[in-house]
């Protein structure tokens, strides 16, 4: 079944970047972008327009450009919790002209229902970015470090918040709940700005998002963050402990790259891999990037296909020990 | 006031006044698509924002979304098909009137209605962001629970003859909701494996099908009757008319006010909430379904009353009230704006070019309304054969923007064929929509609900909003159930 | 009343089918306290009784059915009829799946109207066709929606843009 050949094309049209707007010193500090056998490359996600995914491709593609001579599109495959988005891809050729924005809901989607096609039918590229997963509450509330947290949820009851059903979200405060081995209500919500409502007013103890999505509330201090599942502590938040250092083993890496077809070219995964690294140092996109709290996590793909694969492991066994899959 | 000066000045510095009727332009006529929600209007719109200066993105988004919520009522009240979720409450006495000949005037009051709602909408935007934005943070997850109930107590008063058949469509409609990732546990329920229908089955598709398909089916064959005394003049209300739907419209800015603010129903409950409470208030509350011009107003003011406020809690803290809303939330990051209250003081082109922006699409709406209101007439008066085919056309176009599959437009044949018979065999479509939107809401909060409380369900009780609402719904209940329990005895009385 | 106890047992049977595919549902340790099979279960029940009242009702009131006269003959023609337009509208579903959008719209427009009684004419032809490039430019070259392309046919309506 393929009746989505064609590209989102009239979507895409105000995302062809052809090139302008590119100043004179940042041409001049830049190598010239490599060949790439392809004139135009779709990017695909199965993120609605201007949902997660699509805007990180969208700022990825602007500074891309500088690295990879060709047109980038993005085309949003929406629908069927993310399994339309991959049956596009693997039914694409496996030549460098599309690829597919990564991220824990594409290992979600396949496990989660018999779809046409999974992950293993997507060969990872590079990986780009690891997001920040953090822990929050509401500022002026009575929760000011995690213990807190963890000391309520022992002694009464938790009211743990996060922001979707089957998302790696749930699954870390699930497991953070049986290495704490406390007492709490895990309440998936709607999305992050319905989760944001109930921390706000008192509802939830705490809440467990991306850091993205709380950002308008950092900004004007009506949340604390109190830790991140995160492997490592975050640059922009040096002081806020890992879940790790508080002494409970669950680590959470929320993983942003690129995949492709299966049986992509050597060369073309070569490409990749030096373009991947020398967007990440790009200073402008570094901005850009850090803005979003996003840590750059580069793995090349001799890394990123076992990572992959052992996440995949990690996610079924969650999934079918709490008997959510059979 | 300082941002809405600013956004004056505007006016000329920037193509402001072009960007808004664009944006504006855009949205009617994806509103009018039966398929193509206010949110996937918007989408389609967004990657052409890309290259606008930021403010300019915003007004456009913000425009379209207001000429959506006004679009969506064109179908509903032509073609029996409501164009977005919305304006499914507007099909009862829009299409009735059309059915009367009265095409034209039942789309001038849903025009005037539409004015009336962003303006009143925008007012509240303007003024009270700031004291209103508070009421989205009462909203907990028992007083959304609450508020799907009484979103659902209206059944009885969209149930027509038989109450009972109007509680099994809802069910039915609730039967459908439960289809898809469960919203609390991440389960699939009835997908029968298919990702296709892991989302479940969007409302769009089942109205277009029970009201769009079933229509067609059912009309098949007939000459078209109605059609050579349909008026072909847009007709706006009178300074009479003006003041007889002038409660239904205040009725309408209330709910809508009150949806906008509180993430989650879109402006579907609103239009339900406000229809149902114009019927009760209304001197004439029999004429309603049978083309009362008040079933148009009050809906069509309340959807158009949500595309403004939802906009309050979407720029004070960053979050939507709507879908359509976190269209325009991604539209705002796309560019680099983060919501909030830092909004307001950094950037006050964009604010002030929303205010001004969204002032002259209202203004606009009236006259591209008589701009393509006649066309649209003209359309519909075309040789039934043809216009049955061209709707069906439509309608498989239409449904397949969403996600672009085939599966989707069978998904929409079946439910016209389940509407169908639900009619022949006389059920209300309403009601089925009703559970469908509201199943959801209601279930998936009812649970987090009693999670929250380790299954006490005393709960409610600390939630004021919750109480007022259950009361509420329970004074609907029992005032269907009186009228019910009269009808049937004084029925009795006549044929003994 | 003779629909409303028809009614009722179809109502029954989806009640009963419904129930049985609840028990698919898979219980995980994860669940809240009513669970993902909870609204479920509660509906299908609510509908078995919903529907024995629908029928009782029936039932009682059948001797007061007086006016519901309708000529049988006729009802079923039509219902013939409607379902007739949904197989013809249903076939849109595999002509854009082998020949694409543009070709089906075409189609579509042609049977339909054919089948609502329009005279097959060359002007029939002419307005479908100019219909469907009508629907073309407005999906997708404005609206920009990737139509569906045919497996049989080149895409050469929705690869091509203005």
């Amino acid at each position: 079944m393929d009746m989505n050949r064609r590209s989102f094309g009239g979507l895409a049209l105000g995302a062809v970047l052809s090139g302008p707007a590119i100043s004179a010193s940042a041409l001049a500090a830049a190598p010239a972008p490599v060949a790439y056998p392809h004139r135009v490359v779709t990017l695909v996600t199965h993120s609605s327009p201007g949902g997660g995914s699509d805007v990180f491709l969208r700022e990825l593609i602007r500074h891309l450009r500088k690295y990879i001579n060709a047109t980038f599109i993005i085309e949003n495959v929406t629908g069927g919790s993310g399994a339309r988005s991959i049956t596009r891809v693997a039914a694409g050729k496996p030549d460098g002209s599309i690829l597919y924005a990564t991220t824990p809901t594409y290992i979600y989607a396949s496990l989660m229902s018999r779809t046409p096609h999974t992950f293993r039918d997507l060969e990872p590229v590079v990986n780009l970015f690891t997001d920040s997963e953090i822990v929050y509450t509401r500022a002026d509330g009575p929760f000011r470090t995690m213990k807190d947290v963890i000391y309520k949820a022992k002694t009464a009851r938790g009211r743990w918040g996060a922001a979707n059903p089957a998302s790696l979200e749930r699954q870390a405060a699930e497991e953070l709940k049986r290495q704490a081995k406390v007492n709490a209500a895990i309440v998936s919500h709607e999305g992050g700005g319905d989760l944001m409502i109930n921390v706000l007013n008192g509802t939830l103890d705490i809440g467990v998002g991306e850091i993205a999505e709380t950002r308008a509330q950092l900004q004007g201090n009506k949340i604390r963050v109190l830790a991140t599942f995160n492997p490592a502590r975050l640059p922009s938040f040096p002081d806020v402990p890992t879940i790790k250092d508080l002494g409970y083993p669950v680590v959470m890496e929320k993983f942003r790259g690129l995949a492709g077809p299966k049986g992509m070219p050597a060369n073309i995964i070569a490409i990749w891999e030096q373009a991947a690294q020398r967007v990440l140092a790009d200073p402008d996109y570094k901005r850009a990037y850090e803005n979003e709290a996003l840590i750059p996590n580069y793995m090349a793909h001799d890394r990123y296909a076992p990572f992959i694969a052992k996440f995949a492991d990690n996610t079924t066994q969650f999934l079918k020990q709490n008997g959510v899959i059979r | 006031m300082n941002e809405f000066l600013h956004g004056l000045q505007m006016l000329v510095s920037t193509p402001l006044v072009f960007v808004a009727i664009g944006g504006l332009v855009w949205g009617i006529l994806g509103g009018a698509m039966p398929g193509l929600s206010a949110s996937i209007t918007m989408a389609l719109l967004l990657p052409f924002t890309y290259t606008l200066e930021p403010s300019m993105a915003i007004v456009m988004l913000a425009t379209c979304y207001i000429g959506a919520e006004y679009g969506g009522s064109i179908p509903a009240i032509l073609v029996r098909t409501p164009g977005t979720n919305s304006a499914a409450a507007t099909v009862l006495d829009g299409y009735e009137m059309k059915r009367q000949g009265r095409a034209g005037e039942a789309l001038g009051i849903s025009l005037w209605s539409g004015v009336i709602g962003s303006l009143f909408g925008l007012l509240m935007l303007m003024t009270l962001t700031e004291p209103l934005s508070r009421i989205a943070l009462l909203f907990r997850p028992t007083t959304y629970c609450a508020l799907g109930i009484l979103g659902l107590s209206v059944i009885a008063s969209l149930s027509g003859k038989s109450l009972l058949k109007g509680c099994i469509a809802a069910v039915l409609g609730m039967m459908v909701a439960t289809i898809g990732t469960d919203p609390v546990d991440g389960v699939s329920r009835f997908t029968f494996g298919t990702a296709d229908l892991l989302d479940g089955v969007a409302p769009i598709f089942a109205m277009v099908g029970l009201f769009a398909v079933s229509e067609l089916m059912t009309r098949s064959g007939t000459s078209g009757t109605e059609i050579g005394r349909q008026e072909i003049r847009l007709r706006l209300p009178n300074f009479a008319m003006m003041k007889k739907l002038w409660p239904a419209q205040a009725i309408g800015c209330v709910f809508g006010t009150l949806e906008g603010l509180t993430p989650g129903g879109g402006g579907a409950i609103a239009s339900f909430l406000a229809y149902n409470e114009a019927k009760r208030w209304s001197k004439n509350p029999e004429r309603f379904g049978k083309g009362a011009e008040e079933g148009v107003a009050a809906p069509e003011t309340a959807n158009n009353t949500v595309a403004s406020t939802a906009l309050i809690p979407l720029l004070s803290f960053g979050i939507p009230g709507s879908n359509s809303a976190a269209v325009l939330l991604g539209g705002l990051l796309i560019h680099g704006l983060l919501p909030g209250p830092r909004l307001f003081e950094e950037n006050t082109d964009v604010i002030g070019g929303l205010y001004v922006g969204s002032l002259v699409a209202t203004i606009a709406q009236l006259a591209v309304g008589f701009l393509i209101l006649p066309v649209c007439l003209w359309l519909v008066n075309r040789p039934r054969p043809y216009l049955a085919a061209f709707i069906f056309a439509l309608v498989v176009s239409g449904i397949f923007t969403l996600n672009m599959a085939l599966f989707d437009v069978g998904l929409v044949l079946a439910a016209g064929l389940v509407g169908y018979l639900l009619r022949s065999f006389g059920f209300p479509f309403l009601p089925a929509v009703l559970g469908l939107v509201l199943g959801e809401l209601v279930e998936s909060n009812y649970r987090r609900s009693l999670q929250l409380s380790g299954g006490d369900i005393g709960i409610f009780l600390e939630d004021p909003i919750a109480i007022g609402f259950l009361v509420a719904a329970s004074l609907i209940v029992v005032g269907a159930l009186v009228r019910e329990w009269r009808d049937a005895t004084s029925k009795r009385k006549v044929s003994t | 009343m003779r629909k409303d106890l028809v009614a009722s047992a179809v109502l029954l049977l989806v009640a009963s089918l419904y129930y049985w595919a609840t028990t698919d549902i898979p219980t995980t340790t994860l669940s809240d306290d009513i669970g993902p099979r909870g609204l479920p279960n509660v509906l299908s029940i609510l509908l078995a009784l919903l529907a024995i009242g629908l029928g009782a009702r029936a039932l009682l009131a059948a001797p007061v059915a007086a006016p519901e006269i309708e000529d049988d003959k006729e009802k079923e023609a039509s219902t013939l009829r409607a379902f007739g337009l949904l197989l013809v509208g249903a076939l849109y579903v595999p002509a854009a799946y082998a020949l694409g959008y543009v070709p089906a719209i075409f189609l579509l427009v042609v049977a339909i109207a054919a089948y609502e009684g329009a005279r097959v004419s060359w002007r029939l032809f002419a307005v479908a066709a100019g219909g469907a490039a009508i629907f073309w430019l407005l999906f997708v070259q404005a609206l920009g929606i990737p139509q569906p392309d045919g497996v049989l046919l080149p895409s050469m309506f929705s690869e091509f843009r203005l």
